[in-house]
């Protein structure tokens, strides 16, 4: 009796695993002259990754010949790692942990850097009469650990001329930063302010801000980067890629809302009215004055000098190497 | 020479060629291991980001040295604090549980229940509810040492010889006698158990939370290597937070050693071997 029981479930197993086997070999893609590249972002999605989703759902990418898959991410050191090994074809990660992965090795070049400007800012809540730079002295300031604001404070202290010991800085994960600036349990936060504004008025606070960009600490921020093989063997797919992101992100500008709900619709998790106002509070960012004019994701080689130096004194970059290491505007 | 006294010889000698076996077998093959890699890295020529040269780690270890110590303190006094914390409330709870047969029926599930949360999501909410300094890591590092603790002493303190407690009670023992001199050192090799397994996880739990929200510790410093692409740091961490586990897995079992070396459970399979 046990004997025939134990063979019937035998079978059932078998029969669900085969059918598991054949169900995920899918059916073989017609013939397509599209090719495939995947694009990872550093993070989940949200507004300001919502027009690579755009790119797509509109489109853009397809009009050049490319089948886009948008995949989200860990980190920016994660999404580095993946680009390195070749699981993905383009990264979207921060050009400071860019140029630390070239410099340590992995033959990677940024091909666009959308955000030229850095979104890096103290955050203060309206009514802690935390205004400036000199009022932070002997207050607790919130940072995540590892991340580039947390590498970039001491940079914007030492601008504006505070000693850092009279700073405490608090490591305090991404998640729980808001909270803790909420419940006052610090006095300042600093990280990306585009980021953070909306979800705290959506909570009904409102807060008091001091970019990075305006004391002169203004490292380069997110960027497109490949394989340096993919961009020298397929310098083509490279421009097409750079063609149908500037078309997306031209679009964004004037259309925040729907870009925002077209990416929803893949990534159904994302908040619409937060996440529209995420988008708009990073469009001041695409341009430097030394890339004003260009064609958004455009770098210009002062910006990369300034990035490096900042690197070198901040970010543990061993030594400078020659710049055009880092980037190329070959796809333009 | 007698018989006798040649085989406690040599029952002497094998118990000694069997301790240096313990040691010396597995110190050999992890230096093998080592020499295997490092000639691997060299001759396939693995980029370091991926897999760094056992030599380069050795380097980066003695460089960045002090760093690497501070924050070891940290995590281990981290680590002290929760799985002592989680041995003396686990053990009365485990205590309550065994006497009290509604307290059992009330709290067991919810113990089951509570442990199937994830320790990693609730993390980020004690860093909201309790700060940023020991305090999270330590509640952390206590939730997940916790539960074995409990079950396994629980389930030693129940184990006994049900012959054993009828003649001590007919003999007018009281609870608290029977506690004290039959069920306590009874338990003790299946709390020792419940030890060995929670030390082990209150290293992990320390790590999670300062994963989280730390400025300080073995755990900080890692998420720091990884963010900062340092794979050889990330390696030399991982190297001494193994070491630590490993490390305080001995001692725990070294205490048992010393206090349960009457029970059948910790004699050595050699000695029962050649008897």
């Amino acid at each position: 009796m046990a004997k025939k029981v134990r063979n019937t479930y035998l079978a059932v197993i078998i029969t669900v695993i085969i059918a598991l086997l054949l169900g995920s070999s899918g059916k073989p893609n017609a013939q397509t002259k599209e090719e495939k590249v995947t694009l990872r972002i550093p993070w989940k999605m949200g507004g300001d990754y919502a027009p690579f989703r755009l790119g797509v759902e509109k489109g853009f990418y397809e009009e050049q010949g490319l089948n886009v898959t948008v995949l989200e991410g860990e980190s920016s050191g994660s999404t580095v790692n993946l680009i390195a090994n070749r699981s993905n074809t383009f990264g979207y990660a921060d050009a400071g942990v860019v140029a630390k992965g070239i410099a340590t090795g992995r033959p990677l070049k940024v091909i666009m850097v959308i955000y030229q400007k850095t979104p890096i800012g103290i955050m203060t809540l309206k009514d802690s009469g935390i205004t400036k730079p000199s009022d932070l002295i002997g207050k607790r300031i919130a940072a995540a650990p590892g991340g580039s604001p947390a590498v970039f404070l001491p940079a914007f202290l030492k601008a504006n001329n505070i000693d850092p010991e009279k700073v405490k800085i608090a490591s305090i994960g991404g998640p729980a930063l808001v909270p803790s600036l909420l419940q006052k349990k610090v006095d300042a936060m600093v990280s990306y302010v585009y980021l953070q504004v909306p979800p705290i008025r959506a909570q009904g606070f409102d807060v008091n801000v001091m970019n990075f960009s305006d004391s002169g600490i203004n490292p380069l921020n997110l960027a497109i980067f490949a394989q340096a093989d993919t961009i020298q063997d397929n310098p083509r797919m490279v421009k097409k890629f750079v063609a149908g992101t500037i078309k997306a992100w031209e679009y964004a500008l004037k259309n925040p809302r729907e870009t925002v709900e077209v990416a929803k619709k893949a990534f159904p998790a994302i908040d619409v009215n937060v996440q529209e106002e995420v988008l708009r509070g990073s469009f001041n960012l695409l341009h430097t004055k030394n890339s004003e004019g260009k064609p958004i994701g455009w770098q210009a080689r002062e910006d990369w000098e300034t990035t490096q130096n900042l690197l070198l004194e901040y970010f543990g970059l061993e030594k400078k190497l020659p710049i055009e290491t880092y980037y190329t505007n070959e796809g333009f | 020479m007698g018989k006798k006294s040649m085989r406690g010889l040599k029952l002497q000698k094998s118990i000694r060629l069997n301790k240096i076996k313990k040691i010396l077998f597995p110190t050999l093959s992890i230096f093998a291991a080592i020499l295997i890699w490092e000639w691997m890295v060299t001759h396939l020529e693995i980029p370091p980001y991926i897999l760094p040269l056992p030599s380069k780690i050795l380097v980066t270890l003695t460089k960045k040295w002090s760093i690497i110590q501070t924050n070891t303190l940290v995590t281990l006094w981290e680590i002290f604090l929760g799985f002592s914390m989680a041995v003396l409330i686990g053990g009365l709870v485990a205590i309550l549980i065994v006497h009290w047969p509604t307290f059992e029926v009330t709290l067991y599930p919810i113990l089951v229940a509570f442990q199937t949360v994830p320790k990693i999501a609730l993390a980020p909410l004690f860093v909201v509810w309790f700060g940023f300094g020991l305090l999270p890591k330590v509640v952390v590092t206590f939730l997940v040492a916790f539960f074995p603790v409990v079950v396994d002493t629980a389930v030693g303190l129940r184990s006994i010889d049900p012959q054993l407690l009828q003649v001590v009670r007919s003999m007018g023992g009281t609870r608290l006698q029977i506690f004290l001199k039959i069920r306590l050192p009874n338990a003790l090799p299946s709390i020792f158990a419940g030890c060995k397994v929670a030390i082990t996880f209150a290293v992990v739990g320390a790590i999670v939370g300062e994963f989280v929200g730390s400025d300080s510790g073995l755990g900080y410093l890692l998420l720091l290597a990884m963010l900062n692409l340092d794979t050889a740091l990330v390696f030399a961490s991982l190297g001494v937070l193994t070491m630590i586990g490993v490390l305080l897995y001995l001692i725990v079992e070294a205490i048992e050693k010393r206090s349960v070396s009457w029970h059948v459970s910790s004699r050595s399979g050699e000695v029962s071997k050649t008897l």
